[in-house]
């Protein structure tokens, strides 16, 4: 929190650096965490100020807008983000390059955690990754920890109508796709590039079919879907479903700690593996503190804030650098690649042809 | 004399520029999108679900016309009320909507009280009946007090009397003459209830159907979508709902025709009440209970009729940085309304001493387009200006794109007042000697009082309930209520939210307070 | 040397519909001219034009003179031209000393609270209307209103009054009442005034007289 009286006179009489960090502020774990990151930065002679947005395709638009009129600073000092938005930012060459020559913590990240890629488009150093995330269901009631599809279908017919993802092209519900996709199909390899005509109606059929099945199970008999995985959380939470997503292994414990879900909650794998994917943090190429805000990337991939960020009473959020003491790395899923990018984009649009109309 | 016209042609072209020249960036920002490379109508004309998205916004836009419609009729019981209305307007549209959805929706609060075969659920989520009750119990109010404030600028007493006079039962006299007044004054808010249920979004995400979704929400959803065909699907969906909201004001004027020409001088001596006057009180009022319950409400689950436990400790907790924000954002709010009631002014007395051709026009657009396409196409320049700079530049930069939304609110209520203002009153002043302003101050603003006082409140309301300019031009350095509320709601955490929108609801009701003290009537508002 | 106190030179009065052209005026410290035609042939915008009300609908060409200064682009507030009009136009919100009080002539708007209600007081004694001091003017009657609009035009001390058709707005019994009040209360004040009305009953005895010119109908 910063108001601009006090966060002025406090900043002069200091000299402390400001940097306008644009992050999603929806959830209090998050935000808290934030409040701490702040704290400690405060000795570094940094003010992080969090700008809570409530999508940060928000602040996304207006990089590009900045972008495409070649201006020389903008507001926005660093942010939190991942794929689609990395990739048009990317792409329009709206991001600081070469970060992890400038942010010495970037050695301790963990090269075996995948996130040079994210959502299939290689991350050229233009991000550096923050978390981990694991593609997950939360279920109520005692379940297996792991589903096949087919078990899932069972479990939906079997109490019809309590059961939702959140609507495509949300990332959770299609991720949601894109694993019943992998699941469906064995993993096929043809999956993990970019797709042939040949093989598109092939690979795509099981999924259609499993969704024409599934549907007439679902909330609202499958016409009506939840606009976010926050929103299917709240819907969990009173009682309207029995399930909802998450992409956060640890968000589930400080949920019910916070009694904001109840204790009945599980977690609940469809298939083997979870969709394992990064979160960011980027600066644009317009930063006005860009200096200070890499400082602010080096004290977040530090071990002592990777460790507050990842530890079960606060945001619970996984690690993303190696640790001196393995044990100290949470626990993670077996992690499942993602499909390739253009399998994505033709998922979401046939979805929203046949169940938007 | 020749300097002397120029000089008011002086005052009406500094207005008229000033007045569209936000809007001629937008339309060159339209057309630059327009006209960019590639021809997407055939592939946004296939989007999936088009026209089910146009369908469910015109049905709503044409249900909230004719039940609005009812009500505005039917405002002969409310004339009198008076202090409730307020307290829903200034409920935080979201807030309002969680928290009856929360209370009537199947599985929420009040539903869990109704023995299982009762259960029925007509309100639901995602539902288009559940968005337009909303809708309308949010907008009526706002339009009951637009028609107290119309009849207190008419002698409608009198004029009952008059009609009794001539032999016309006292109700027959209602409808002939004081409703076809009414409902002209009236056509604007109406339009302008109509135009809103068309482009809302926040409500529309939480009540409306989602699969697809009305088109303002789409609009919205492919604006925030990098994929390079969405800016012109966004542009073309802008396109439409102006388009839309055009139709709907033309609609507007055809029903206040009808009734005044056809229903009105045939209906007799019956009394026509909305039905639901005390529920649409009930419910706003229950949902701000629902909301404070809920900001001390600790794990509150279904079927539980309670939660396990009560406690401010998350309000003590947030209560540094809430008051920080508080102050914050009523210093906003009432800089951005004290400004925008001064432009207003300026631009009546302007209009008085010589035309200002388009005015109504270009201070009611504001409400018809959708807000982020203009920030977007005012970023350019105004990110030239503020880039990087100290907060202070950021301010000044979302202050002045707030003032046009802040603006057309203001003129709506000041406008009619002022045109009845008998100007001469001023003149009289200054033929003591006193200059123009000070005449004003000493006599046009006293009589005013009222209207002026009025439009300055829904100034700050409608100040105090915006989101994307504090993100998009304040670039983050100027927090307030509901930029952390908007964040916060899009996230799981209800006791939060409720506690941020409680805390927005107390500062909108701070301002009502200002309303509501007792002030006497001047008989110089009425003529 | 020049001893008129106004002085009009010919004027040309374009309106919407016709033009008039009016002869030169002068007028001597303390006079009165009425000017008479019937309603809705310009008289009332040409006074707003000699009070230095702008108007759009307006448009005329023509000199004011008045105690030695031109008037022509000066605005209303430092003309030193009062106006009262047929329906008078008491300030709603304010009692009637409040009324009077807010015309009191700048020299004495520095005056104490008590000195200025005592200047009022004197005032109202003067023309026995004292009793109304208080009053809020919406509980005024007719002809209260009357006296006191011009009581409050002529507090102010203007160098020249303007009275648009002010005896219209009164019924009959009244109306003789109220005109020999005024034009005794002008003439006593010694203020010069232009009196425009449809009535020729509506003038003093023995002023002079100018009747409007009959328009040219604009093509």
């Amino acid at each position: 929190m910063k108001l601009w009286l006090m966060g002025a006179l406090t900043s002069s009489l200091l000299s402390l650096q400001q940097v306008y960090f644009h992050a999603w502020g929806g959830s209090d774990e998050v935000n808290q965490y934030l409040r701490w990151s702040a704290q400690q930065l405060r000795a570094e002679g940094i003010d992080l100020v969090h700008v809570k947005v409530a999508d940060i395709s928000e602040t996304v638009a207006l990089l590009l807008r900045e972008n495409a009129h070649q201006q020389a600073a903008g507001a926005v000092d660093l942010l939190w983000l991942n794929g689609e938005n990395f990739h048009a930012l990317k792409a329009a060459g709206a991001l600081r390059g070469e970060l992890s020559a400038a942010v010495p913590n970037s050695v301790l990240l963990d090269p075996t955690l995948g996130w040079q890629d994210d959502f299939g488009i290689a991350t050229d150093d233009f991000e550096l990754p923050w978390g981990v995330g694991q593609f997950h269901l939360l279920v109520r009631g005692q379940q297996p920890e792991r589903m096949s599809p087919a078990q899932f279908l069972t479990a939906a017919s079997s109490n019809p109508g309590r059961l939702s993802y959140p609507k495509p092209p949300e990332f959770h519900g299609t991720t949601f796709l894109k694993l019943l996709l992998l699941e469906l199909n064995d993993h096929h390899p043809a999956l993990y590039e970019a797709p042939k005509a040949t093989q598109q109606e092939q690979l795509l059929a099981p999924l259609w079919a499993y969704l024409e099945q599934l549907h007439p199970l679902l909330w609202r008999a499958g016409r009506q879907f939840p606009v976010s995985a926050a929103q299917q959380q709240q819907l969990l939470a009173q009682g309207v479903l029995d399930n909802a997503v998450s992409f956060n292994p640890g968000e589930l414990a400080s949920a019910q700690r916070a009694q904001r879900l109840p204790t009945t909650i599980r977690p609940l794998l469809i298939g083997q593996r979870a969709i394992t994917n990064s979160h960011y943090l980027a600066v644009p190429t317009t930063a006005a503190n860009a200096d200070a805000a890499l400082q602010v990337i080096n004290f977040m991939l530090s071990e002592t804030a990777q460790q507050r960020k990842q530890a079960a009473d606060g945001w619970g959020d996984t690690s993303v650098i190696r640790w001196s003491n393995e044990a100290t790395r949470a626990a993670l899923f077996p992690a499942q690649p993602e499909p390739h990018v253009g399998w994505v984009k033709l998922i979401e649009q046939q979805w929203l042809a046949r169940y938007q109309q | 004399m020749i300097l002397m016209t120029l000089q008011h042609h002086w005052r009406s072209g500094i207005a008229v520029g000033l007045l569209s020249l936000p809007w001629l960036l937008v339309l060159w920002f339209g057309l630059q999108q327009l006209l960019q490379a590639g021809d997407y109508v055939g592939a946004w004309l296939a989007y999936p679900g088009l026209l089910t998205m146009i369908s469910y916004s015109a049905g709503v836009a044409l249900a909230i016309l004719l039940i609005a419609w009812i009500a505005l009729l039917s405002l002969q019981p409310v004339v009198a009320t008076r202090g409730w209305l307020i307290q829903i307007i200034a409920l935080p549209h979201v807030a309002f909507a969680i928290g009856l959805l929360w209370l009537f929706a199947p599985f929420g609060w009040l539903w869990r009280l109704l023995p299982e075969v009762w259960q029925f659920s007509f309100f639901d989520r995602q539902q288009l009946v559940s968005f337009v009750l909303i809708l309308l119990v949010k907008e009526i109010p706002f339009l009951w007090l637009m028609g107290q404030r119309a009849l207190a600028q008419i002698p409608w007493q009198r004029w009952l009397l008059i009609g009794q006079s001539l032999g016309h039962s006292r109700q027959r006299s209602w409808w002939l003459l004081v409703m076809p007044e009414l409902l002209r004054r009236l056509r604007l808010p109406l339009m302008i209830v109509v135009i809103y249920s068309l482009s809302v979004v926040d409500i529309a995400l939480i009540a409306a159907p989602q699969t697809p979704p009305p088109l303002a929400v789409q609009v919205l959803q492919w604006q925030l979508d990098t994929q390079p065909y969405a800016q012109h699907f966004a542009a073309y969906g802008a396109i439409l709902l102006v388009l839309l909201a055009l139709l709907a004001c033309l609609l507007v004027i055809l029903v206040e025709r009808f009734t005044i020409t056809q229903l009105l001088p045939r209906w007799g001596d019956f009394r026509l009440r909305f039905p639901v006057t005390s529920v649409v009180r009930l419910l706003g009022l229950a949902a701000a209970m629902a909301m404070v319950a809920q900001s001390i409400a600790i794990g509150w689950f279904y079927p539980q009729l309670w939660p396990n436990d009560w406690s401010f400790a998350r309000w003590q907790a947030e209560l540094p940085s809430l008051t920080g924000l508080f102050v914050q954002s009523a210093a906003i709010a009432m800089l951005v309304a004290s400004l925008s009631v001064a432009w207003v002014v300026l631009l009546l007395e302007w209009r008085r001493r010589k035309a200002i051709p388009g005015l109504s026009g270009l201070l009611l657009i504001p409400l018809l387009l959708p807000q982020l396409t203009a920030l977007l196409a005012w970023q350019g320049p105004l990110g030239q200006l503020t880039g990087g700079g100290a907060a202070w530049v950021y301010g000044v930069a979302f202050i002045a794109v707030q003032i046009p939304y802040s603006a057309a609110y203001a003129y709506l209520i000041l406008a009619p007042a002022e045109r009845r203002f008998e100007q001469r009153l001023v003149t009289v002043m200054q033929s003591y000697g006193y200059g123009f302003w000070s005449s004003w101050w000493l006599v046009k603003r006293r009589i005013l009082q009222q209207p002026l006082l009025l439009a300055w409140v829904f100034a700050a309301l409608v100040s105090m309930a915006q989101y994307l300019p504090i993100i998009l031009m304040g670039g983050g350095r100027w927090p307030t209520l509901t930029s952390e509320l908007v964040a916060i709601s899009s996230g799981a955490n209800s006791q939060l939210l409720a506690i941020f929108a409680v805390s927005q609801w107390l500062l909108a009701w701070l301002f009502l307070v200002i309303l509501a003290w007792p002030q006497p009537t001047i008989e110089g508002e009425q003529r | 040397m020049n001893t008129a106190h106004l002085r009009l030179t010919e004027a040309q009065l374009q309106l919407p519909q016709q033009s008039v052209s009016l002869p030169a005026i002068t007028l001597a410290r303390g006079e009165i001219i009425a000017v008479m035609g019937p309603s809705g042939c310009g008289k009332s915008s040409w006074l707003r034009w000699l009070l230095g009300d702008q108007q759009n609908h307006l448009q005329v060409n023509g000199q004011i003179e008045l105690a030695g200064n031109d008037l022509t682009t000066k605005p209303i507030e430092q003309r030193g031209i009062g106006i009262v009009w047929q329906d008078f136009l008491l300030f709603p919100h304010l009692s009637v000393a409040e009324n009077l009080q807010i015309a009191l002539p700048a020299r004495h708007r520095k005056l104490s609270p008590q000195a200025q209600q005592q200047l009022i007081v004197q005032r109202l004694e003067h023309v026995e209307l004292a009793a109304l001091l208080q009053q809020p003017v919406a509980t005024l009657s007719g002809g209260q209103r009357a006296r006191i609009a011009l009581v409050r035009a002529l507090i102010n001390e203007p160098q020249l009054l303007l009275l648009d058709e002010p005896f219209a707005a009164l019924d009959s019994n009244l109306r003789q009442r109220i005109r020999d009040w005024t034009f005794s209360t002008l003439s006593e004040a010694g203020t010069s005034a232009i009196i425009v009305s449809h009535d020729r009953n509506d003038f003093p005895l023995g002023c002079s007289c100018l009747a409007w010119p009959h328009g040219v109908t604009n093509d």
